[in-house]
């Protein structure tokens, strides 16, 4: 029963990270009909800028944080708003979809290039030491994740429920032409929600870092269960990531433990095949119109 | 006399140009380097490189092998195994006498029959079981395989350790799985098997799984056979988890690039490893000093086997006394070579009928983020003789 | 007629002219580059053509493969196991192909990924069929009794018959009613409902054939490269694939040739830059995209329509897509 509950918390730690990964891949969605398979890069990317500005430089924590968010931001929310995605996005889904794919390789081979092939070390954020609860033993990384990710969950929901600017985003992802109508300048929303996704990414990086550690190629399988998240959860609801992040990581880790690790990789796609035959809004998503 | 004295001066600038030109011109002989460059080899790739050039570097400064120096080139092969193909197609093109490369076993195992069916004699840093059991005879491995390997390893583990209950946690790909048959062949020869036999996957992040059934099964050790960043992942964890098994792996779990990201949390760990930068042997430090000086990075295991293929090669050249190819592979097989003989090979080896090596090896203990070496195993079987090549 | 003809026959005596003075390297990149085309050619009919969106080409493809390896390991003849790879391959496309039907765009790239990683994932497990991780080598060429396909060059003929059998059925595919309701699905799918289209059989057609060619493009780069291991078929390879249709031109008949050629020439060509390629090639799909987006081919219709209205002022009829 102990390691029920020992591997469960590890799942949900891990889930919270997949969480905070989708999310921001739903948002994208939503608003601009932005496959992203960039994702998980958009994580590696801040991941290094911490490396540079918290390992390297010295930064104090939060100026590091701070830092990488507004790089994050300009670099991928901006640069690639602007850059990218206004021009390819009236030629319709294929064309963004593919330039996010060179996109995600230029950025994963760039990185290996010019900075290091190598993994870098990054140091604990939380506490590492071993707390004992009975046979069960967490430390405060665990606890940490979980609780951070709730936290900048929650405050996105506030934002989008309760502002002014977040309730603009919902009425132009369920309907463009309406929002445009009803005088909601789509385009710069368009930019904020990518630079809300940079900086959700960002603050996603500062909490694999030390789990992951910082290589240039964590984002493949990161972008890859955020997917997973996004679909099986629902993608047109930031719960539904929330949701989709926890079950992938609780599925994940159960299944290799208790069934088999040789197929630890099919065990969350076969959940997803069957949310797409069944159910292919998600589970707690909305179905969506044919936009 | 008037036609001996065009004759005569001719002569005497004949004469003058022997006494004042250079030696004559040196032959060259290429020896292409076919590495990952790029793609999810591009470390172990860079330093079999940087390797090979120092080695090449080292012995053209010293006059080069029988009169020639040695010309090397860099092809990567995007750790691909089609384009590895590709890549040594073009480069046995050049009619090379030798091909440093590749280093990843699912490359080599497809390019190889190539370079044999050009007569092309290739050195790689592959370390699979595969390779070997094709039977092709154009193939030298630097290191040992799987076999030698774990055969040292679990020795080792049972006779000095006195290993009870042992955990095998393994990444699932050839590379594991090939460490994986035969860890556990050895330990079914004495006897035993692992209490827990759990497989991992390249890229994973988390291993509560492994972890927690690793304590379940009350081991008291646990062989960690990862790649490098998963084995830092692995100690990580199981540091926080406050595990109290005892980890021991075969050169993976203590490299360098496990030890730089794993920090701290690798310290105590201990391994059986063939080649480490921390050996107590003077040619390997003497070679760990040249190379950071030039690359400004240690070397790992890959770059040892780089130097040291060069080198097998110089001494077999040596030993045939010409620049034969056929005669070069037949002399690298079943024949022992010294360092005192070629001090570039670093340690005495042993080259076997099937190409691959016996040597000495170390066990090491990570301490405060380095390997030390606390004992040197000798070679597996032996005695050898040095057999003469000409 | 011939003068749209001109260009496939020059490639097509291009093809059996080269290898006589080509080098065993360049011969074997041609001969990957014709084994990419037929699998180019099978994604742009699902993809190009009949818009579904599918990323587990490469899982295709790995029947074909270790069909062909696993059966010549027991001495069945090369193109008995191709029939073989081709069929399963055609079967499991007809399977994806349900799915397509209730979803889109999106969705339909997941299950399509999924599919593609537990087939990975059963090839590499699946130790005592496929040989797992340590893959199949030695994977045996055809053979007709005393002649065999062994030699590079006889085993290049033998990859270009079947590539142009490959692009005769593919063309004469597109050209059938078959294409027509391909096309009449990418385009809407409600209007070709409306008119008529049986959306259900085109759309399970689209994913097989497609899947069928890429089963006989395995089939030929198994013996091609002589091993094969599950790491061959993984999702890379998929987008690898999708690349080259995307960069080829989605939906033209040329496109996957273009794609492929410049797919599998392209690092050949920039291996100078040692390791700066994969960068310079990311880039290009990106550039490509932003402004290219009709793909490589809207390059080679610019060269022709140019030489065309310098050959001739007389209007051009519109040639058969």
């Amino acid at each position: 029963m102990g390691d029920f509950v020992q591997l469960t918390i590890a799942g949900v730690s891990i889930g919270a990270i997949y969480a905070m990964t989708a999310i921001g891949f739903v948002l994208l969605w939503q608003t601009s009909n932005t496959i992203n398979f960039a994702q998980g890069e958009f994580v590696v990317l801040p991941a290094f800028a911490m490396v540079l500005f918290f390992v390297i430089l010295r930064f104090p924590f939060v100026a590091a944080v701070l830092a990488t968010v507004i790089v994050s931001t300009l670099l991928l929310g901006i640069g690639v708003k602007e850059l990218l995605v206004t021009r390819l996005l009236k030629m319709g889904v294929l064309p963004l979809v593919i330039a996010t794919i060179g996109l995600s390789l230029l950025i994963r081979y760039s990185l290996q290039q010019f900075w290091t092939p190598l993994a870098l070390p990054f140091p604990a954020i939380f506490s590492r030491e071993p707390i004992r609860l009975g046979t069960v033993i967490v430390s405060l990384e665990e606890i940490g994740n979980i609780l951070f990710a709730a936290v900048v969950i929650g405050a996105l929901q506030l934002f989008i429920t309760r502002t002014k600017l977040g309730r603009a985003m919902q009425a132009v992802a369920q309907n463009r032409a309406l929002a445009s109508v009803l005088g909601i300048n789509v385009g710069r929303l368009v930019t904020i929600t990518f630079m809300l996704n940079a900086a959700l990414t960002a603050l996603a990086a500062i909490l694999i870092a030390p789990v992951y550690l910082v290589k240039y190629d964590i984002g493949v399988s990161l972008g890859l269960k955020a997917f997973y998240a996004a679909i099986i959860g629902g993608f047109n609801q930031i719960r539904g990531a929330l949701l989709g992040g926890l079950l992938v990581g609780v599925v994940e880790t159960l299944s290799a433990a208790y069934i088999s690790s040789h197929f630890r990789d099919a065990f969350a796609l076969v959940i997803l095949i069957a949310v797409l035959l069944l159910k292919p809004e998600g589970i707690w998503g909305v179905k969506e119109e044919w936009a | 006399m008037r036609s001996a004295r065009p004759k005569l001066s001719l002569l005497a600038a004949l004469l003058v140009l022997a006494a004042v030109s250079p030696a004559s011109p040196q032959g060259v002989t290429k020896l292409p380097i076919v590495a990952e460059i790029t793609g999810g080899g591009a470390s172990v790739g860079a330093m079999w490189r940087d390797a090979v050039n120092l080695a090449v570097e080292d012995i053209n400064k010293k006059g080069g092998v029988l009169g020639m120096k040695l010309e090397t080139s860099v092809q990567d092969t995007q750790t691909d195994p089609p384009t590895s193909v590709a890549v040594m197609r073009r480069v046995l093109n050049d009619k090379p006498f030798a091909v440093f490369g590749t280093v990843y076993s699912s490359s080599t195992v497809a390019n190889m029959d190539i370079a044999k069916q050009a007569g092309v004699p290739q050195f790689t840093g592959s370390e699979s079981i595969i390779i070997t059991q094709k039977g092709n005879d154009n193939i030298f491995l630097t290191s040992f395989t799987q076999d030698t390997g774990m055969a040292k390893m679990v020795r080792w583990l049972l006779d000095d350790l006195k290993a009870e209950k042992i955990a095998l946690v393994w990444v699932n790909n050839a590379f594991g799985k090939g460490g994986h048959d035969m860890f556990v062949h050895f330990l079914k020869e004495r006897g035993k098997a692992p209490v827990v036999d759990i497989s991992t996957e390249v890229q994973q992040a988390d291993f509560t799984p492994e972890l927690t059934k690793v304590r379940a099964s009350g081991a008291t050790h646990v062989m960690v056979y990862n790649h490098e960043e998963e084995n830092a992942r692995f100690m990580i964890q199981l540091r926080k988890m406050a595990l109290t098994v005892s980890p021991v792996g075969e050169t993976t779990l203590c490299a360098q690039t496990t030890l730089t990201p794993g920090g701290a949390a690798v310290d105590g760990s201990r391994c059986h490893v063939g080649l480490t930068a921390g050996a107590p042997v003077p040619l390997m430090v003497d070679m760990n000093r040249r190379f950071q000086e030039k690359y400004n990075r240690v070397p790992d295991h890959n770059a040892f086997k780089g130097y040291i293929g060069v080198h097998m090669l110089k001494a077999a050249v040596q030993r045939v006394g010409s620049w034969d190819q056929a005669k070069v592979k037949a002399c690298l097989h079943n024949n022992l070579f010294t360092t005192n003989e070629e001090a570039g090979l670093l340690m005495d080896l042993y080259v076997n009928e099937k190409g691959s090596l016996d040597r000495p090896s170390f066990i090491v203990e990570v301490k405060d983020g380095k390997s030390v070496v606390v004992k040197t195993v000798g070679m597996l079987g032996g005695p050898y003789n040095v057999r003469p090549c000409k | 007629m011939a003068r749209g003809r001109w260009p496939l026959v020059a490639v097509l005596a291009l093809g059996l002219l080269l290898p006589l003075v080509l080098d065993q390297y360049k011969l074997y990149v041609l001969s990957l580059t014709l084994v990419y085309v037929i699998l180019a050619i099978g994604l742009n009919l699902t993809l190009g053509y009949a818009g579904q969106i599918s990323l587990c080409h490469a899982a295709f493809m790995a029947f074909g493969s270790y069909a062909v390896a696993i059966l010549g390991q027991h001495g069945v003849p090369f193109e008995a196991g191709l029939a073989l790879g081709v069929v399963l391959a055609f079967g499991w496309g007809l399977v994806l192909g349900f799915p397509a039907l209730q979803v889109k765009h999106h969705y339909l790239a997941m299950v399509t990924l999924g599919f593609n990683i537990i087939v990975f994932l059963v090839l590499r497990n699946w130790e005592s069929l496929t040989g797992g991780s340590f893959g199949i080598s030695s994977v045996a060429r055809p053979a007709w009794g005393p002649f065999s396909f062994k030699s590079d060059r006889a085993f290049y003929y033998y990859i270009l018959a079947w590539a142009a059998i490959v692009v005769a059925s593919a063309y004469w595919i597109l050209h059938s009613r078959w294409g027509r309701a391909f096309r009449a699905i990418r385009e809407n799918e409600m209007r070709a409902e409306v008119v008529g289209v049986s959306l259900r059989n085109y759309k399970l057609m689209a994913f097989a054939i497609g899947a069928a060619y890429a089963g006989t493009g395995g089939a030929l780069f198994a013996p091609l490269l002589g091993y094969i291991d599950p790491g061959a078929f993984t999702l890379d390879r998929s987008i690898q694939f999708l690349m080259m249709v995307v960069l080829g031109g989605l939906g033209r008949f040329e496109g996957p040739l273009i794609g492929a050629l410049v797919v599998t020439v392209l690092p050949e060509v920039l291996r100078g830059s040692e390791g700066l390629y994969l960068i310079i090639y990311a880039l290009s799909v990106i550039l490509m995209m932003l402004f290219m987006p009709k793909g490589l081919v809207g390059l080679w219709d610019l060269v022709w329509r140019f030489s065309k209205s310098a050959t001739s002022p007389s209007t051009s009829s519109a040639s058969p897509r």
